[in-house]
């Protein structure tokens, strides 16, 4: 597993007074990575920064080992699936239509995976597209980006309005992609609950910083959460918490596992406590 | 075979699948020669990532628990259960002198202490 | 065939249906009404719809998608040139139509209706089929520097894109203007005119322009 699907150093981007700085991710073939972040913390600049599809300061970007990204049209892009949101599919055909054109793109394109995706995803073939739902909408975007063999997926929300049983569903159909060690997928999502589900890392941005990239079953394991009052908040190490919730009747600190002192009981938390937890106390230091 | 991962544990997640794993080798319910699942589908099923996965499995290999075939996965190695059993054994052992040394501080007799484990188990079969 | 022209020419078969309504219809006014304002923004029109070819695959979020998916800058651009080609060309079949049209009309009518004699029926005294042509020439070679920039730029952001097409058209148009002579000077000032309007209502909208007047065709 010493292939990258994606390797991007030191990438700088400004935009007016946005601005993606020094940016190093790396993530090993075979793997899932989450991207986490609020609104605009650049996590889909930078989904278009590694797809090429606006130009960087600085900093190199190679996928799946290519650096020569998105400047032909057998590149390697070839072997990336793309979705992104708003989907954005040009707005007066039918899905059928839709196959055709993208069939003319990938090289690799398969009519009858496609088809497949469009049955399993109960898409209507005869309606145009922009008399489908928003939902919908995505689900054929991502029935295109699954039908072109793919090696890497790159997804930008992709279960934005995505019902909670075809989000399942999806997550599914993501983790059978997976199955293949060749296959890698890069996802962003607000809903950190199914990033905890599917991904083997986890990335967190904040204003165009990335802030830690790391295994996402480590960062379980590492960090617990300590339920005690607030008098008994200055018994615990000030220097591994992360952050502290501060309530009426008690505190929620999150602390390294191994630094919680003896007689506090330590709960495991989610992956989204402990987003929270450190997007909190980003914003307290600001 | 079933692997359940709990949340509650202090207990990394890897050791988590080694101790279980190991555990189904000693009680008999894998043996040797038994194919484990691989890493990936393991990962997908449990809700975990591919790298802990195959942390526990070459823990569990370094152990000798189990061995690798190269493009065809992982198999139970031909390892003595009662070996397990007695490591097992001792380990339950080293606990239970623990709780011994703790129930002596608080001078808690020994019969009292026969009476919390019989509680424990009879919660244990309520729950079943 | 190249993904970027499949779509533009799938594209094209659904709005152009509406482009040709729209020039046959304003070709017919213009020749009953035979009046040179109504000309001037029927030229307008076509100068214009070549450079919001390129500017509505540049203004849509299909944009974004499109510089992810594999193609190369020279299949979008090359899409965006032939698509701007076919439209010339319907426009000017359209424009001889809708001529030939209302010469036969008039005949037809004879001064029974109060239209122009069939012999009027030559805007600007002959000289409109003249212009015409120029035009087409002009619109294709204006496409084609949008394309050029739309190629350097195409990874920059959009208002950069709306500004410099916008300004190629503008100085465009008015050099042509120049060129064109001064017996028809109004006809230039209305030309710049309607070009400095239409671009500023229409550059900024360009990705709602074919859904609109799709949509209005759709009713």
């Amino acid at each position: 597993m010493s292939n990258n699907a994606i390797k991007a150093t030191g990438l700088n981007k400004k935009y007016g007074d946005f601005e993606i700085k020094n940016l190093s991710l790396s993530l090993p073939s075979g793997c899932i990575m989450g991207l986490i972040g609020e609104n605009g913390a650049g996590k889909s600049t930078l989904i278009r920064l590694l797809m090429n599809a606006c130009d960087r300061d600085s900093g190199t970007v190679s996928l799946l080992d290519d650096e020569n990204v998105g400047y032909s049209e057998d590149d390697v892009r070839q072997d990336i699936g793309i979705v992104i949101d708003p989907a954005c599919l040009p707005q007066n055909y039918n899905p059928v239509t839709l196959g055709k054109i993208m069939s003319g793109f990938y090289k690799k394109w398969d009519n009858d995976e496609y088809n497949k995706y469009l049955d399993l995803f109960e898409i209507d073939r005869k309606k145009k597209i922009f008399n489908l739902s928003t939902g919908t909408k995505m689900k054929l975007m991502i029935a295109t980006a699954l039908s072109h063999d793919a090696k890497l997926l790159i997804l930008d929300e992709p279960t934005n309005g995505l019902d909670p049983m075809v989000r399942e569903q999806f997550l599914d159909i993501l983790g059978d992609f997976t199955l293949d060690a060749g296959h890698s997928v890069l996802i962003s999502s607000h809903i950190i609950s199914d990033l905890e589900k599917i991904c083997d890392y986890v990335a967190y941005m904040h204003k165009g910083e990335l802030k830690f990239c790391d295994e996402k079953d480590k960062l379980l394991d590492d960090y617990r959460v300590v339920k005690c009052s607030e008098a008994q908040l200055d018994d615990l190490p000030k220097s591994s918490c992360i952050g502290a919730k501060k309530g009426q009747f008690g505190c929620e600190v999150l602390l390294k596992s191994d630094d919680v002192p003896l007689g506090f009981t330590k709960e495991r938390t989610t992956l989204e406590e402990i987003i929270l937890f450190m997007a909190r106390d980003g914003k307290e230091r600001e | 075979m079933n692997i359940l991962l709990s949340n509650t544990s202090d207990m990394p997640i890897y050791e988590q699948i080694c101790s279980q794993i190991k555990g189904l080798i000693a009680s008999g319910g894998l043996k040797a020669g038994d194919a484990l699942p691989s890493i990936r589908v393991l990962a997908k099923d449990l809700h975990i990532s591919v790298i802990t996965t195959k942390r526990a499995y070459d823990e569990l290999e370094k152990e000798g628990y189990i061995y690798t075939v190269s493009s065809k996965g992982c198999y139970v190695a031909d390892t003595n259960s009662e070996l397990i059993r007695e490591s097992r054994l001792r380990e339950i052992e080293a606990h239970i002198e623990k709780i011994a040394s703790l129930a002596g501080s608080i001078s808690l007799t020994k019969n009292e202490l026969i009476e919390m484990i019989k509680l424990v188990y009879e919660e244990g079969d309520d729950n079943e | 065939m190249n993904g970027c022209l499949n779509k533009s020419l799938t594209e094209m078969k659904s709005v152009g249906k509406v482009f040709i309504a729209f020039v046959l219809i304003l070709g017919i006014i213009g020749v009953f009404a035979q009046n040179d304002m109504i000309f001037s923004f029927y030229i307008t029109f076509i100068a214009i719809s070549s450079a919001s070819q390129v500017l509505e695959g540049n203004g849509t979020s299909w944009q974004t998608y499109e510089y992810m998916l594999p193609t190369s800058c020279e299949q979008s651009v090359s899409a965006v040139y032939i698509v701007s080609v076919i439209y010339n060309g319907i426009f000017f079949l359209g424009t001889l139509i809708t001529h030939i049209a209302g010469g036969l009309i008039c005949k037809a009518a004879d001064g029974a209706l109060d239209l122009p004699k069939p012999e009027d029926v030559t805007i600007m005294d002959g000289e409109f089929i003249k212009l015409l042509l120029f035009f087409s020439f002009f619109s294709l070679f204006m496409s084609g520097l949008s394309c050029a920039y739309f190629y350097r730029y195409r990874h920059i952001s959009n208002r950069k894109v709306y500004i410099g097409a916008g300004i190629i058209l503008l100085v465009s148009v008015a050099v042509s203007g120049i060129i064109i002579g001064s017996e028809i000077v109004t006809l230039s000032w209305g030309i710049v005119i309607h070009t400095i309007i239409i671009s500023l209502i229409v550059f900024p909208l360009s990705e709602k322009f074919s859904e609109f007047f799709y949509d209005k065709y759709r009713g």
